[in-house]
């Protein structure tokens, strides 16, 4: 008997061990390239040709010193926040009021048109809508403001709001709203007492999504809005990148140093994100 | 319809105003002015209607249909072995109680990277002639690993295709985990009681149990394979030659280099069209498997 | 009350870049250094009548110092003439590319631009009859004459026989070896190309690269097969038919014997293992840094070359091809490239034109050619100190002394887009093995019939 509970046992271990070892295992590979990134950003080009997995023979601090003292990509900071944030205000409010209405407010019949209507635009690639965007913005007279990137966005991350938001309060029990409705609350007032409270760890994933992508966008920033001052931080990072003679220390400085926000955000916000998911609410 | 109805719907319309006057403007209408474009010839000047002279040239060029091989490529792969990692790897989490969430944290990170940091980190570390990759391999005594992974056309495509499926996992894996968070505790628990192994959990009682949290999982891996473009493009511009182009790198090339913007469009249609064509596919596929 | 702390935090910073975007003018770009330091004389300012805004996009990059000059000079000049009311715009290569095309298509490109005047980079532009050809520039002007751009120098520029911007600047090339390496070994300078590839087997038994030579969508392979090609019979004329639509696969099977050149080549192991991920930087870093014996580089690098570097390199001939009826020691390639480019659009603005004129004239004037000239190679015929060169730019000029240039290369010749995309296409497959010699001339002579 004896034999039998240590055998069990010790395949338990083996494989809680072995679980572990996978984890660590997939983690160290995620890790691996922030950790490249970061010691790249001490070495010269030649190191980080030659000695690419050692540690910087020679430190060269001076790529993290300009990164940080840099003014473009203070710029670039100022303006990636300014144009983040905004998106982050207008596709929560813009994008939670369509689930809403979605998952509320409309019969069956229109609220499948509806929602596949927004959410058809989460197959849109921003390359197909470069050239006709940017005709439009020009029409609009947006174009080289960051007020045209913004509106860009929050049209893109209007369709992944949908998609997640909508699922989220499909979750939330009609019985809340018809208590509300019987209470005497209008739509308006149930909306955005008492749902949207109730979808914050939602809108954390939303959020965290949306600032992802708004945070890493080059293309469209670098078109609509690529001169001088409106750049936003990825297009300033890109900058030090000379077409010729590239400096990759100096590179992956800038890299790591525009990284950072968006990592402290993650992590902030993290909790929030997987207790949205966890709700038991993410259905389609 | 009466009174409390009509309000509904009002209401409903007022609230989707905003989001529809912006998403309209600024998505769909480019949307369909390229599809405007991809039935012309408009190379940048005059816009001369040319039908269905974009499409026809299309699908008879031999780049066209490098493109499909390898966007369809990197759709399976994605579906077939990321998918499948992540809800593994989710399992694994699931069942750890100490420290999961350092590894959640942490495996979620790539997903942070801009696509062309990713880009242009990976073409340093696979670059046969002066890349630590190489190097590893040749150091340790693996010539036979010391693979030309960027030039040479066998394996060029699986070049591309993983730092993609690295860069993004990790936010499969945390949408498992909440799926699989959200399951009620009994079932597991009950399972246990009864003696079911890991495995047996995972295959019959978990899996069925996040189908939801699945599909959401596997639509957004078919159209962000399908509009995959920064990484792509910034390790090898889709070369060389067309072995590592996509669609929308065929599309930007087009574009953007050729300056026939009308063909482009007609491009840019496809993938929306392949997009459209896989989730109604996919939707259809899974009521099926799911018996309902 | 961690929660509340953050959310506290993070409105209060949400609020202050609100309060920062909406205060400030940068929601619009402008040249607001400037103008602020107009300001200074407020009742000045509103004396002077400013003239219609217009745009200047360049690729002086902000974050270099080399550039530093030109934009110093570029701002005090429009201090010192405050009706000037010029939007400053900076893009790189590649994205000012793309940047152009999606501006072009709006109708919507940049009143002056630096630019490059050859189709390969400007059909587009061209085709669509967006910018100014050379002469209307000079005549509109009372500063700019007619022999200051030199007809040779119009050449690339020259687009269905209509010559266009104003060329300012060329690119030369040359065979660079790595001298230390070559004395380290004991290798002879080769003379011909049988030289080259004996030399490369001492190289190939050390572990060193004997030719860096990469293949990034064409870049900078295309220089070297232009290298090899000009120095077959009839290659010269074959290459410049090009422009007027001759056959870019060479009608004498010159295509072929070239990509034979190089296919030998790679099959010897002369070249990097990984041409498509060993782009110009990287390939001449590699010279540099000891790991290869030679490349072929271009002035554009040549001129960022360090004093230590520049001591360790020579320039020597372009080895010479069996079956060539070119000395390589008698020439040297060059070619103008780049210049200014007026857009058509901004210039038939009446109120516009004066202050382009302006612009143009400041942008070809002493100062800045000069300051062009410290690191390119001229093709205007204008005073120019070369007392400020440097070692490695007196080196290229020592190299180029008793030597002929010729500008033949398709890269200046090539004028359709979807050509030159192709052709690039394929010299990368040929690098890394996907085509044979044969495949490579019957893709480049299809690619040619389907879009001449």
């Amino acid at each position: 008997m004896k034999e039998t509970f240590d055998y069990a046992r010790f395949k338990r271990l083996m494989l809680i061990c072995l679980r572990y070892l996978v984890l660590i295992f997939t983690s160290l590979l995620a890790l691996f390239p922030f950790v490249w990134v970061a010691f790249s950003g001490f070495k010269s080009n030649q190191e980080i040709y030659m000695n690419s997995f050692g540690l910087p023979k020679v430190w060269k601090i001076e790529n993290y010193i300009k990164a940080l003292t840099s003014t473009s990509l203070a710029t670039g900071f100022k303006n990636s926040l300014f144009v983040t944030s905004l998106v982050l205000l207008l596709t929560v409010i813009a994008g939670s009021m369509i689930s809403y209405a979605i998952a509320f407010l409309y019969d069956s019949r229109l609220k499948e048109k509806v929602y596949l209507y927004f959410t058809s635009g989460i197959m849109i690639p921003m390359t197909a809508v470069l050239i006709p965007m940017f005709m439009l913005l020009k029409q609009l007279g947006l174009l080289n403001t960051l007020w045209g990137l913004i509106l860009v966005y929050t049209a893109s991350q209007t369709a992944t709001t949908v998609f997640v938001l909508t699922g989220f309060m499909r979750g939330i029990p009609n019985e809340l709203i018809e208590a509300a409705i019987i209470d005497g609350c209008s739509n308006w007032q149930s909306f955005w007492r008492i749902i949207m409270p109730l979808a914050k760890p939602g809108i954390a994933t939303v959020f965290t999504l949306s600032f992802i992508y708004c945070w890493n966008e080059y293309l469209l920033s670098n078109v609509i809005a690529g001169s001088g001052d409106l750049r936003t931080i990825i297009v300033a990072v890109y900058m030090t990148k000379m077409e010729m003679n590239i400096d990759y220390g100096l590179l992956c400085a800038n890299l790591m140093i525009s990284m950072l926000p968006v990592i402290v955000f993650y992590c902030l916000f993290q909790e929030q994100v997987v207790k949205g998911m966890t709700s038991g609410a993410v259905k389609n | 319809m009466n009174a409390f109805k009509r309000r509904k719907l009002r209401d409903a319309v007022l609230f989707s105003v905003p989001g529809f006057l912006i998403f309209t403007i600024f998505m769909l209408l480019p949307i369909f002015l390229s599809f405007y474009y991809s039935f012309t010839n408009w190379s940048g000047g005059d816009v001369t209607f040319i039908g269905l002279k974009n499409f026809r040239e299309m699908f008879t060029s031999s780049e066209y249909h490098i493109a499909i091989k390898n966007t369809f490529f990197f759709v399976a792969l994605s579906l077939f072995v990321k998918v499948p990692i992540a809800a593994v790897l989710a399992f694994l989490l699931y069942r750890t109680v100490r420290g999961y969430k350092v590894f959640r944290t942490v495996i979620f990170l790539p997903v942070i990277i801009a696509p062309i940091a990713i880009g242009m980190m990976f073409s340093i570390l696979l670059n046969a002639d002066i890349g630590p990759v190489g190097q590893f391999f040749r150091n340790i005594g693996l010539k036979q690993f010391d693979i030309v992974w960027l030039s040479n056309p066998k394996y060029v495509l699986w070049a591309v295709c993983i730092p993609q499926i690295w860069s993004n996992i990790g936010l499969h894996v945390t949408l498992f985990l909440a799926g699989m968070q959200s399951v009620s505790e009994d079932v597991i628990e009950s399972a246990k009681i009864d003696g079911a192994t890991s495995g047996i959990i995972f295959r019959k009682i978990m899996l069925p149990l996040i189908t939801e949290i699945s599909q959401v999982s596997i639509i957004m891996t078919i159209t962000g394979a399908l509009k995959s473009f920064g990484i792509p493009w910034a390790m090898t511009t889709g070369g060389p030659g067309n072995a590592s182009t996509f669609f929308s790198i065929l599309m930007f090339t087009k574009a953007f280099e050729e300056s026939r913007f009308g063909y482009a469009s007609a491009v840019s249609i496809m993938i929306l069209f392949y997009g459209m064509m896989f989730t109604v596919a996919f939707k259809w596929i899974y009521k099926k498997l799911l018996g309902d | 009350m961690k929660k509340r702390l953050i959310s506290l935090v993070m409105t209060v910073t949400i609020a202050l870049i609100f309060l920062a975007g909406c205060g400030s003018d940068k929601l619009i770009s402008k040249n607001e250094q400037k103008t602020q330091d107009e300001d200074e004389g407020k009742a000045e300012k509103s004396e002077v009548k400013k003239y219609k805004k217009i745009r200047f996009l360049c690729d002086w990059n902000t974050e270099l110092e080399r550039y530093d000059a030109f934009h110093e000079a570029l701002n005090k000049w429009l201090a010192d003439n405050p009706e000037m009311d010029v939007e400053v715009e900076v893009a790189l290569d590649p994205d000012n590319k793309t940047k152009m095309q999606v501006e072009l298509a709006a109708g919507n490109i940049p009143d002056v631009f630096k630019w490059w005047v050859t189709p390969t980079n400007a059909a587009n532009l061209y085709e669509n009859d967006a910018v100014l050809d050379t002469n209307t520039i000079i005549e509109a002007s009372n500063v700019l004459t007619q022999d200051m751009f030199p007809m040779e120098a119009r050449s690339t520029g020259t687009y269905k026989g209509v010559s266009y911007g104003l060329p300012i600047y060329g690119t030369s090339g040359y065979f660079v070896i790595n001298k230390e390496l070559y004395d380290e070994y004991n290798v002879p300078i080769p003379k011909t190309y049988e030289d080259f590839r004996e030399g490369a087997k001492i190289f190939i038994e050390n572990g060193i690269i004997p030719f860096a030579s990469g293949s990034v969508a064409g870049n900078p392979s295309h220089y070297w097969m232009s290298a090899l090609w000009v120095q077959f019979p009839n290659a010269v004329e074959e290459i410049d038919a090009i422009a007027e639509g001759g056959n870019i696969a060479s009608a004498t099977g010159i295509s072929k014997k070239v990509a034979e050149i190089i296919q030998e080549d790679i099959s010897l192991g002369m070249y990097p293992r990984d041409p498509v991920a060993n782009n110009a930087d990287a390939c001449f870093a590699m010279v540099m840094d000891g790991r290869a014996a030679a490349c072929y580089a271009m002035s554009y690098q040549m001129f960022l070359l360090s004093p230590e570097d520049n001591k360790k390199i020579e320039l020597i001939s372009t080895p010479r091809v069996e079956g060539g009826s070119m000395d390589t020691d008698e020439y040297y390639y060059m070619s103008p490239t780049n210049g200014y480019q007026v857009s058509k659009k901004g210039f038939e603005d009446t109120e516009k034109r004066e202050p382009i004129m302006k612009l143009v004239e400041f942008l070809c004037s002493p100062e800045i050619i000069n300051l062009w000239a410290e690191t390119e190679e001229m093709n205007v015929n204008m005073e120019i100190d070369s007392s400020a060169y440097s070692e490695a730019r007196l080196k290229m000029e020592e190299f180029k002394k008793d030597r002929t240039p010729y500008s033949a290369v398709h890269f200046t010749r090539i004028n359709n887009a979807t050509i030159w995309t192709e052709y690039k296409n394929k010299i990368d497959e040929l690098y890394s093995g996907l085509i044979t010699p044969d495949e490579f001339e019957q893709a480049i002579s299809k690619v040619w019939e389907d879009n001449k």
